[in-house]
């Protein structure tokens, strides 16, 4: 039954031709995806808000969360490379059960606040279509629940996040809104600091929405599944450099696209309908429709993620059974978990007259008070040479890494202490 | 019946009832099924030193007492078969061999046996878990009154310690204990570890069984883990798989790591793969395998029972045998119960079922489905375009065609 070799070479092309695209793309991987996941309904939120109430003045914060941004994921990749193991798993096993159960006590509030500003993003964005959100929300949670958990919903999360490069848009409106750049250049220069509550909440939530406690988990635990290695791992270095820069790139359009159509009106963003006229300049009547399709998209795509990622991460904690081809009978806590976070988020976001955007904002903000607990941990793990070996962090990233997180613990501490003093 | 999380802090009371440290680990050895308690690590001033289990007077949750005084207590090395059970299993997963998944050890239950401490269980409860963090009462209350939370105890037997490495988060794997398992259950537990350990597991099994639960992974995984083995144990794996699954995992390897395994190959493994992967993957001429049982039109039934006995060991299946003629035309088949009902001397082409079949190479997964199970076929011949057979489709690989969902509900750990 064997055939000439050159019929067999003919055939060839078709099959191995397809696979090695596969295998390029299989190598375009954790840091550009974590790149993506982290412009979700927070992001745009938050970095509309601060374009249209502070105008150009804090684009500062931008240059500054960047490099951090960047550093902090090389960080969380560089032990997943390294160990070859998710965070959860080791935090479990190098520090006591108490200090892990806060970790993960920490994870799932930031993850059930920011599920919240997910559903709240889908009502917001539905509201743009004149769709009520107690229609709107409930059919998103369980649409996306029964794809979770029937496994088919890594086909939808292809075409939400194509969907969610309508943001991209925000490029092009942020040039044609006709900015004043030199202010721009000046703002991204001159850290304007207002030692005030507003200030303090908003700088908070302008970086929970960049770093997550989540995000670290998840890009550990990609690059895990990658099976990157070691020889291989400059490239995830590289990739997660570009992939920061690109993130942040989008968020200082957003701003500068808000500082320069509302900003100027004394308008600040309390709504999707607001949020949207910064697209106008570029798109006209059409962009409350693209935006919301590009919200609804990003909102639905971390709706999806967010409680299935929660559900993996205790469960590798506690050594609870996982994965979604278990039932709820022998995965009781993984199905649990993942069914409390997509249904109890989605009723408070059908809560009636809800200020949409504050509640996105407070999520954020509490994902930047409760991110040091998790960057302390990968901090104390990444400078074990028992679990590290020689990679262990150079001084240049644990000086920058422990002093974002001092930071980080100082602001949120006077956030959180400052109704005390007015 | 007391755990290890309680006893590790407790003070150690010396002979004269002295505080003589606080209990650091148990030290067990690692040779019987039950380990036994041999020494206790007991931290004194910063330093940890060892009691010898019958320098131990009392031991219990609420403290232990020494015989010896606390000058007594010296540093020493770990002998050969001595493990630290706390340091070594506490909060490490491991390998349920009887529930067939990944554990984490949440405590580590003892049992007080005449003069000896036993390791007798590993608790994985939530139980256990409030317990140490110190929130017991919650677990109580938030059980109702019926429903007493209990521990979920694993009987340590099913637990070996055999290939533990003491210092190192490395996953303890009972080997023979897994070879006993069915490979696609062996293939479940190795979708819940970490890529090391998966290849850690298969480099552990004999090379049939280690095929065998190749098969039943993933395909995402597999391909990586082939790429993690040694070249030798890797060619082995590839040539005990089916040859269509073999296909397969080729098409996803990169272009020098596939022409590197082809060339290690038999020849006539290595034309067949060939061959295989010449086909678009969804297509009949993909899914097929190349091992089918054949006889001559000119064969008598005795000659062609010689033939399948040779057959029998690669061959997909035995229940249908294909006749083709010299230039492997496919002109008939005939069922193993043909072969066994007919005289030793009668001429296949005689009780043969002419114009089977089959489909062709450019085949579709539905029309695939359709035919099987529109005849009820236990197989499905490929033919070319001149009728020439390539291979087979068993019901087997048909299932998988329209059960795409179990496989896809093996989404990875990874959650994206």
């Amino acid at each position: 039954m064997a055939q000439s070799p050159r019929a067999v070479g003919r055939r060839l092309v078709g099959r191995i031709g397809r696979s090695r695209l596969l295998i390029v793309l299989s190598m375009v991987g954790p840091g550009l995806i974590a790149a993506n996941a982290g412009n979700d309904a927070g992001g745009i939120t938050t970095w509309s808000v601060i374009g249209s109430r502070y105008g150009y003045s804090l684009i500062w914060l931008l240059v500054v969360i960047t490099p951090v941004l960047a550093v902090v994921q090389e960080m969380n990749a560089r032990v997943g490379v390294v160990t070859g193991r998710g965070l959860a798993g080791l935090i479990r096993e190098n520090f006591s059960l108490r200090l892990t159960a806060l970790a993960m006590l920490a994870t799932v509030i930031a993850n059930f606040g920011t599920t919240v500003a997910e559903f709240s993003g889908v009502a917001a964005a539905a509201g743009l279509f004149h769709v009520p959100s107690f229609v709107a929300v409930p059919v998103t949670a369980v649409a996306v629940w029964f794809l979770v958990t029937r496994g088919s919903y890594r086909k939808v999360e292809r075409v939400l996040l194509a969907l969610g490069f309508v943001l991209v848009t925000y490029v092009i409106a942020g040039i044609m809104a006709g900015p004043d750049w030199s202010e721009a250049l000046y703002g991204a220069t001159h850290p304007s600091i207002a030692w005030d509550s507003l200030w303090l909440f908003t700088v908070i939530a302008a970086i929970g929405t960049t770093l997550t406690p989540w995000g670290q988990f998840f890009i550990q635990a990609a690059v895990v599944d990658k099976k990157i290695p070691w020889k291989q791992y400059v490239y995830t270095k590289y990739e997660i450099y570009v992939g920061s820069v690109m993130m942040t790139t989008i968020d200082f359009f957003i701003v500068v696209a808000c500082a320069a159509t509302l900003f100027p009106e004394n308008i600040v963003v309390t709504s999707a309908q607001d949020a949207a006229m910064a697209l106008q300049p570029f798109l006209g009547e059409a962009a409350r429709y693209l935006f919301g399709i590009g919200l609804l998209s990003v909102s639905i795509l971390a709706a999806g993620v967010l409680p299935l990622a929660t559900a993996y991460v205790v469960c590798e904690a506690f050594g609870f059974e996982s994965g979604l081809d278990s039932s709820f009978r022998e995965a009781p806590v993984f199905n649990g978990i993942i069914t409390f976070l997509m249904f109890i988020p989605a009723a408070v976001a059908v809560v009636p007259g809800l200020p949409l955007v504050s509640v996105i904002l407070v999520a954020q903000s509490l994902n930047g008070i409760l991110l040091p607990v998790i960057l302390i941990f990968t901090l104390l793990l990444i400078n074990k040479p028992r679990v590290m070996g020689e990679h262990v962090n150079g001084t240049v990233r644990n000086v920058i890494a422990w002093g974002f997180t001092g930071a980080l613990v100082v602001m949120s501490a006077f956030l959180l202490l400052s109704p005390l003093f007015s | 019946m007391f755990f290890v999380s309680k006893l590790l802090g407790s003070t150690v009371r010396d002979a004269s009832d002295k505080p003589a440290g606080t209990l650091q680990d148990l030290v067990v050895s690692s040779a019987p099924a039950y380990p036994v308690v041999t020494a206790l690590a007991v931290k004194r001033r910063g330093k940890v030193l060892y009691a010898a289990w019958n320098q131990v007077a009392s031991f219990e949750e609420s403290g232990t007492l020494l015989r010896a005084t606390a000058a007594d207590l010296a540093e020493r090395e770990l002998r050969p078969g001595e493990l630290l059970l706390s340091a070594t299993f506490l909060d490490k997963q491991l390998v349920d061999t009887e529930g067939r998944k990944v554990i984490r050890v949440n405590d580590i239950q003892l049992l007080r046996s005449g003069n000896e401490v036993a390791v007798v269980g590993v608790d994985v409860s939530s139980t256990a878990i409030l317990r140490r963090v110190g929130l017991a009462k919650v677990g109580e209350r938030l059980a109702t009154g019926r429903q007493k939370p209990k521990p979920h105890l694993i009987d340590w037997k099913h637990v070996d310690v055999e290939h533990t490495d003491d210092s190192s988060v490395r996953l303890a794997v009972p080997q023979t204990k897994l070879e006993l398992l069915h490979p696609a259950d062996i293939a479940d537990l190795v979708h819940e570890l970490s890529p090391d350990e998966r290849a850690a597991v298969l480099e552990s099994l004999e090379d049939d069984l280690a095929a065998d639960a190749f098969e039943e992974l993933h395909p995402s995984y597999q391909a990586s883990l082939l790429l993690d083995l040694p070249d030798d144990k890797a060619a082995e794996l590839l040539a005990n798989m089916s040859p269509d699954d073999a296909a397969d995992l080729l098409a996803d390897l990169p272009d020098d790591r596939r022409q590197h395994f082809i060339a290690m190959m038999k020849k006539d493994d290595a034309e067949d793969l060939q061959e295989l992967l010449s086909y678009p993957e969804h297509s009949a001429g993909g899914i097929m395998t190349t091992d089918y049982a054949w006889a001559r039109l000119d064969d008598t039934a005795e000659h062609a029972m010689e033939r399948l006995r040779e057959q029998a060991e690669s061959a997909e299946t035995v229940y249908y045998i294909y006749v083709v003629d010299r230039s492997d035309k496919l002109r008939g088949v005939f069922s193993l119960r043909d072969l066994l009902t007919t005289p030793p001397e009668k001429r296949v082409r005689d009780f043969m079922t002419e114009n089977p079949v089959s489909i062709r190479t450019a085949g579709t997964e539905d029309e695939i489905t359709e035919l099987i199970a529109k005849y009820n076929l236990l197989a499905l011949p490929v033919v070319d375009e001149e009728g020439e057979i390539h291979g087979i489709i068993t019901v087997d690989d048909a299932i998988d065609l329209v059960l795409p969902l179990a496989w896809k509900k093996r989404l990875p750990r990874i959650f994206h």
